[in-house]
């Protein structure tokens, strides 16, 4: 009968899309084993190492940073002391854009930390970021895949505002073809003075994923 | 008399006081008006508009312009094609029926006038899918006796139209604006009704000489704003249950820098206390819940005769920059509100659960009462009459107010029609950007879509990129409206606003002080 072969047929179909499904994540996790020492078992970054977290980013926002420390397109900035590690100690450690992809896949699916020594709210940092990061970014920190714009709510203070600095100081979104970078940078110019960007950072670092 | 008593009689007295107002203003409207009175409303559409004077004012419209055509519209009809074959001057009349349509009036003088037949209206249906209803950029245009629900973006939405009238429709829940107009000189806005508005449900940007009179706006984010505007009078109006009653701004980020001569007067703002639905980050989403009246950093305003009650956060709020949620400086406006005159209005239970700073003043000042006007930060020159009748926090600085009424405030309407904006084909660009684009997008804050100097940056120098997006617009951003597609204007026009955008500099910072 029609009905009872489809009964079958459903859960076989099941066992095989799920079995591809695994196998996919699997070869991620497989391959996210090599950068545990310094991004942590579950990805939740290492304080100790300077390695962020890696859980719950967008697939393609890690997936195009691997692709920049593996071409130069960051972490290739003399006195970058961070990005010059992973540079030439993480991103050898992938030997392949179908690895990239893979890695970035799996790491996206992982549920985001929340930082243990979450940041401050400040009136000026909620209102700067609002006014200019929450655009991109998202007004909770979440980030928005269309736009290019990484998951900031879950990052630590330090890395915030090291890579903001970053931006600021040419170290990161220094190729020409790096749109997102360039575009990156240009916005750091419209935090007005230090102790701003220091309340914005705290403001996004306190935003829980 | 005991207090209940005396609370009766006050309300009574205030509603007498409210009436007298009202039939003040009807007669200054309808004298205005006698001498020209062009007999273009049909008295089906009179009979709906509740008693208006229903003619146009002469101030508004040329009274030695020729009547125009008549041009009849059914549901079955496309509005804009009779707009295309309309003169100046013509009245399109618009039959009851459902209209699932949006009408973008390029023309000057044009009516839209709607024919209300007992309870069947014109509605104007956007289905959750069409982005704005009433589009116009003509001068002389009146926009009548519409019922207009479900778009995403404006209901009707003026683009430096001057010498308007809009005039008893009734909106709701159309997206962020309900009643918009921009960048335009001598209009009135009166007799409409507006409800689920997401920002503000009249809102008046960067205008002058806007009268806004009898209108009834509920369960909005804002009622009626008064932003970046001169020479406004906001008069006879029932604003309750919305977030915010009754708003003057100063909006930084904006091409117009200054908000002053705003009288507030004769208004009910009774218990808007509506969960703020604001887009998160927005500067709207910045209201906080529960106030009826703010003023912030806008200059002489008068607030006068209106009876405010029960509103949970406080009665008035006057407000500097500084102090308000999701502002950012903009270098070349005064964060300040100087000079606003609070006069004798009726107060009454304002102010029984206030937001967190409204309580930190209210220990600072040892009082366990929330207050029915309150000043939070800068501002100089400020002034209440007799301060002993109301429930004050934090206006020390205040001095007793000299003028005792606003009653040699009859209009600031014109006295004749205000000529068109000039334009010349290199500032069309800059016109556009002021009158369509500078409504959602302020330099360096979040109003409704991102910042233009975001835009910038996200652009660079791509203005062709700009152009093609915002003539087909895709979602972006979860937490963001829709942005409406600009095809109304043409392909030239878009590269031109867009090129525009880009050369927007910031405001120029203040050299600092020694
Ligand atoms: C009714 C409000 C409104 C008006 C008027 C408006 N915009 Fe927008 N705009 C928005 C919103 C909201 C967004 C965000 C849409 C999204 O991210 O999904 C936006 C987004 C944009 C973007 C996209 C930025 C990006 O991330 O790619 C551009 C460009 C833009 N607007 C330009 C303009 C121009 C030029 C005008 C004037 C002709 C204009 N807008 C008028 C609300 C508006």
């Amino acid at each position: 009968m029609p009905r009872s072969k489809h009964a079958l047929l459903v859960p076989a179909l099941a066992a095989v899309l799920f079995a591809a499904g695994a196998a996919v994540a699997a070869d991620g996790r497989s391959v996210y084993l090599r950068c545990v020492a310094c991004h942590g078992v579950a990805a939740e970054g290492v304080a100790s190492t300077g390695a962020p977290p890696l859980a719950g980013l967008h697939a393609a926002y890690l997936q195009r940073q691997l692709q920049s420390f593996a071409s130069g397109a960051r972490g290739a900035k003399p006195g970058d002391k961070y990005g010059t590690s992973m540079r030439s100690a993480g991103a050898p450690l992938l030997s392949s854009d179908t690895e990239r992809a893979a890695v970035a896949s799996y790491l996206s699916t992982l549920k985001p930390g929340v930082q243990r020594t979450p940041g401050r709210t400040t009136a000026n940092g909620r209102n700067y970021f609002n006014a200019v990061c929450g655009a991109c970014h998202g007004s909770g920190g979440e980030g928005n895949p269309a736009l290019g714009a990484p998951r900031l709510a879950g990052l630590p203070e330090a890395y915030l505002a090291r890579q903001f600095a970053a931006f600021q100081s040419g170290q990161r979104g220094y190729q020409p073809d790096d749109r997102y970078g360039i575009q990156m940078r240009t916005i750091t110019t419209m935090l007005p003075d230090a102790e701003t960007v220091r309340d914005v950072i705290a403001y996004a670092a306190s935003l829980r994923p | 008399m005991d207090k209940k008593q005396l609370q009766r009689f006050a309300v009574i007295a205030m509603v007498a006081i409210v009436a007298a107002g009202a039939s003040h203003i009807y007669t200054r409207h309808t004298m205005v008006t006698a001498p020209s009175a062009p007999a273009e409303s049909t008295s089906m559409a009179l009979a709906g508009a509740r008693g208006a004077a229903g003619a146009v004012p002469g101030y508004l419209v040329d009274p030695g312009r020729a009547a125009g055509q008549i041009l009849v519209v059914k549901p079955e009809d496309s509005v804009q094609d009779a707009v295309a074959r309309a003169q100046p001057g013509d009245t399109i009349q618009i039959m009851p029926g459902v209209y699932h349509q949006t009408v973008y009036i390029d023309k000057d003088d044009i009516a839209l006038v709607g024919v209300i037949h007992g309870s069947d209206w014109p509605t104007f249906d956007g289905e959750g899918k069409r982005n704005d209803a009433v589009l116009y950029s003509g001068n002389g245009v009146r926009v009548e006796n519409l019922k207009i629900v479900n778009y995403k973006g404006n209901a009707i939405m003026g683009q430096a139209g001057n010498n308007f009238v809009i005039r008893h429709n009734r909106i709701a829940n159309s997206g962020v604006y309900g009643i918009f107009p921009e960048f335009a000189q001598n209009g009135l806005i009166e007799y409409n009704e507006l409800t689920g508005i997401e920002d503000a449900a009249i809102y008046v940007g960067m205008c002058d000489n806007i009268e806004v009179a009898h209108n009834e706006v509920h369960g909005n984010v804002a009622g009626i704003e008064i932003e970046n505007s001169r020479h406004a009078i906001v008069e006879n109006n029932t604003a309750y249950d919305n977030a915010g009653g009754i708003l003057a701004f100063i909006t930084p980020g904006l091409p117009i820098k200054t908000t002053f001569d705003v009288v507030i007067r004769n208004n009910f703002v009774v218990a808007n206390n509506h969960k703020n639905f604001g887009a998160p980050g927005s500067i709207v989403s910045g209201v906080p819940s529960g106030t009826g009246i703010i003023v912030m950093a806008a200059d002489d305003v008068i607030i006068e005769n209106n009876f405010i009650r029960d509103n949970k956060n406080a009665g008035i709020i006057v407000a500097d920059h500084k102090s308000f949620a999701n502002i950012t400086p903009d270098p070349e406006a005064d964060p300040n509100p100087d000079r606003v005159s609070v006069l004798w209005n009726l107060f009454d239970n304002n102010g029984s659960d206030p937001i967190k700073e409204v309580r930190a003043l209210m220990v600072a000042g040892l009082t366990r009462e929330g207050p029915d006007l309150v000043a939070v930060g800068g501002g100089s020159g400020s002034c209440v009459a007799a301060a002993g009748t109301l429930k004050a926090l934090n206006i020390g600085g205040w001095g007793a107010c000299k003028r005792t009424s606003s009653a040699d405030i009859a209009t600031y309407l014109l006295d004749k029609p205000a000529a068109p904006r000039a334009l010349t084909t290199a500032d069309r660009g800059k016109l556009i950007y002021s009158s369509v684009c500078a409504g959602c997008h302020a330099y360096n804050v979040r109003m409704v879509g991102p910042p233009t100097q975001i835009i910038q940056a996200l652009y660079l120098g791509n203005a062709q990129g700009i152009a093609d997006y915002i003539a087909n617009p895709v979602k972006k951003r979860a937490d963001f409206p829709p942005m409406p597609p600009q095809s109304h204007l043409n392909a030239d026009l878009r590269l031109a606003v867009a090129q525009y955008l880009l050369t927007v500099a910031p405001p120029k910072p203040v050299p600092a002080r020694p």
